[in-house]
């Protein structure tokens, strides 16, 4: 025969059974929508706030865009890319009396919309040669910059022995 | 009680049966009471059956003649713990088990620490017999009390705030009913069988009161308050008779309380029978309605526990219906919140559709500009620091290694070189403290290492930056 606390037991578990289901099937379920449909909307006026700001500022973006479009049209691909960057590369240090040791191309880093093309360079001659390479890469046309550089002495007298890496912004193909 | 035409609806009703088997029923509407006559137990159940009269609880009475009662003094702080003593004290009280009888107890008296009460015991299967005759009419009562218990409550509620002692006389056509009462606890009662002559009758209910006087007055040095009901010639006899007495150790207080009116359901002309019982239905009424006495109930435990399952299930059924409708309103609540969101998203999207048209490049023309300047910013720097470094450079030192690196805005140089002396090693600092774009040099590390060809030659790491702010110029 079962006693109160048997029975008590009883309810209490079958309660709580009850209402872990009920909370399970159907208020979990609406309070998740809850949830997504809270951060969508958050997302929705963090993108209108941005967006009312960006219409603000829209004309002096535009101009300024104007200026740099031509440094960062896109040419095709990453190969044709490539190419083009490495070709002005070699246009620099062709005119220079310098010893090409290496040249590697690193991975493409891909934003939302622009590429960035690295390549690392090693090469070694005379030290007026290398500060000259500098110099052209530093006042070149192109959007290029030297991330790092470095610099090795050799046994003769102002030969060095140097490295580069150099990237380069273009547009994201397609944006 | 709610009339409706010529229905009545009450939650508690009283029923007492007359020795001719006609119904007193009492209910109470406006603040009294009012006691229908029914012909027979069955124009009663006609009744039920057709809904003129709806009652929900029915209280009945029990005769004295099924009811043992028995005066015990117990150790007990209060009723309830007394009526738990007196179970235990039932086999001394009655030959009979716990389980072949019903009682119930009230209050007497107090004796310093003891508690007087009255118990009131009816064997199970001689109650169960007597509510077999409502059972029949399809009344199945919620309450069942002492008839001598039922009267003296009508009398307590006619004559409110007693003190001291009491003797309830209720005057019948065949007998009399005196009840001894002591700050409004029953002390028991008697019954005076009545003859014809209503002179004889009264001298001798005079003579009993005027007993119970005596015997009352020889532990209480009070007066003696007496409260008559009853026909009126033999009560204001009675009355008579008390005033006359001379008797100089009992002095008596006279009150005459009218007796109940009884009426047909609907009907205003007043009923000559069935006063009697309408005082027990009224007294049982009074119970039934004032402060809950559960230890006055003899209903047996059967139909208390139909009772309480029945009240188990209606609690029960309320708990699952309230749980549902929490449940309900919480998804309600969710879902007009979710509706309300879906709302709110559309509004925002349809606010900014047409921004987008128009400000939607602008995000990516900023991300260009940002990398091209990133890209474009300090051009030169580079062959400058270099240039600088080379005329900051003491003849002493030679320079081995460079290394150029670029952290967010700041460009680091590690310089790695010779010295004759270690002083020479760190007077570099010293001279380059007064370059134009270098930072303060820092010797990282220095060390003197020993040349093959003899004498020694130090070797040290140093770090300097050049760091660039907007404007260009050095910080």
């Amino acid at each position: 025969m079962k006693t109160g606390r048997q029975t008590l037991l009883a309810v209490v578990t079958a309660a709580v059974i009850l209402g872990t289901g009920i909370l399970t099937l159907v208020i979990e379920p609406r309070r998740q929508e809850h949830k997504a449909r809270m951060v969508q909307l958050h997302d929705l006026q963090v993108k209108l706030a941005k967006l009312q700001a960006d219409l603000l500022v829209r004309n002096r973006i535009d101009e300024m865009y104007k200026q740099i479009e031509p440094l960062i049209k896109n040419t095709g691909n990453d190969q044709q890319e490539i190419s083009a960057f490495t070709r002005e590369l070699s246009d620099l240090y062709s005119k220079l009396n310098v010893k090409m040791r290496s040249v590697k191309l690193l991975p493409t880093v891909r934003e939302e919309f622009y590429r960035l093309l690295s390549v690392k360079i090693e090469m070694q001659g005379h030290i007026r040669d290398i500060v000259r390479f500098v110099l052209l890469i530093e006042a070149h046309a192109s959007p290029l910059r030297i991330e790092q550089f470095g610099v090795k002495a050799r046994e003769t007298t102002d030969e060095v022995h140097a490295s580069f890496l150099v990237t380069k912004v273009v547009a994201e193909s397609g944006s | 009680v709610v009339r409706k035409s010529r229905c009545i609806r009450t939650s508690w009703a009283s029923l007492s049966l007359t020795e001719q088997r006609q119904a007193i029923v009492c209910v109470k509407g406006n603040g009294s009471s009012h006691c229908l006559w029914f012909e027979s137990l069955e124009e009663l159940a006609g009744a039920l059956a057709r809904k003129t009269l709806v009652v929900r609880k029915w209280a009945v009475t029990a005769p004295r003649e099924l009811c043992i009662l028995k005066s015990v003094s117990l150790p007990a702080a209060d009723l309830d713990e007394a009526a738990r003593m007196v179970e235990f004290e039932l086999p001394s009280l009655v030959p009979l088990s716990a389980e072949e009888v019903v009682y119930g107890c009230t209050v007497a008296g107090r004796q310093e620490n003891l508690l007087r009460v009255l118990v009131y015991i009816i064997k199970a299967d001689a109650l169960e017999r007597h509510l077999q005759t409502y059972k029949s009419a399809g009344i199945e009562p919620r309450r069942v009390s002492p008839d001598i218990l039922a009267m003296h409550a009508w009398f307590l509620s006619v004559c409110r705030h007693l003190q001291g002692p009491t003797v309830f006389v209720w005057a019948g056509t065949s007998a009399c009913h005196l009840m001894m009462s002591d700050e409004e606890n029953f002390q028991g009662s008697q019954v005076l069988p009545l003859g014809a002559d209503t002179a004889a009758n009264a001298r001798e209910i005079a003579r009993e009161v005027m007993d119970r006087g005596r015997r009352l007055t020889a532990s209480v040095p009070e007066p003696i308050r007496v409260v008559l009901a009853g026909p009126p010639e033999l009560v204001s006899c009675v009355e008579g008779h008390l005033h006359a007495s001379e008797d100089p150790n009992v002095r008596v207080e006279v009150t005459v309380v009218p007796r109940p009116c009884v009426r047909l359901p609907g009907a205003q002309e007043e009923q000559p029978d069935g006063a009697g019982e309408a005082v027990l239905a009224a007294g049982l009424l009074e119970l039934s309605l004032g402060a809950p006495q559960p230890l006055t109930n003899l209903v047996p435990r059967g139909y208390l526990a139909k009772e309480q399952q029945h009240l188990l299930l209606v609690n029960a059924l309320r708990v699952g219906i309230l749980s549902v409708l929490l449940v309900a309103l919480l998804w309600g609540c969710l879902a007009a919140a979710n509706r309300r969101l879906a709302k709110a998203c559309a509004t925002v999207q349809a606010q900014i559709a047409p921004i987008v048209k128009v400000a939607g490049g602008v995000d990516r023309k900023r991300q260009r500009l940002r990398v091209i300047q990133r890209q474009l910013a300090n051009r030169g720097r580079i062959a400058e620091a270099i240039a600088e470094l080379y005329e900051c450079t003491p003849k002493d030192i030679s320079i081995s290694a460079l290394d150029v690196t670029w952290k967010q805005d700041t460009m680091t140089i590690d310089i790695k070189g010779h010295a004759d002396l270690l002083p020479t090693a760190f007077e570099y600092t010293n001279a380059v403290r007064e370059a134009r774009l270098l930072r303060a040099m820092q010797i990282v590390d220095a060390q003197q290492i020993p040349k093959a060809a003899g004498g020694s030659v130090v070797e040290f790491k140093a770090r300097c930056s050049v760091e660039e702010d907007a404007s260009g110029k050095k910080r």
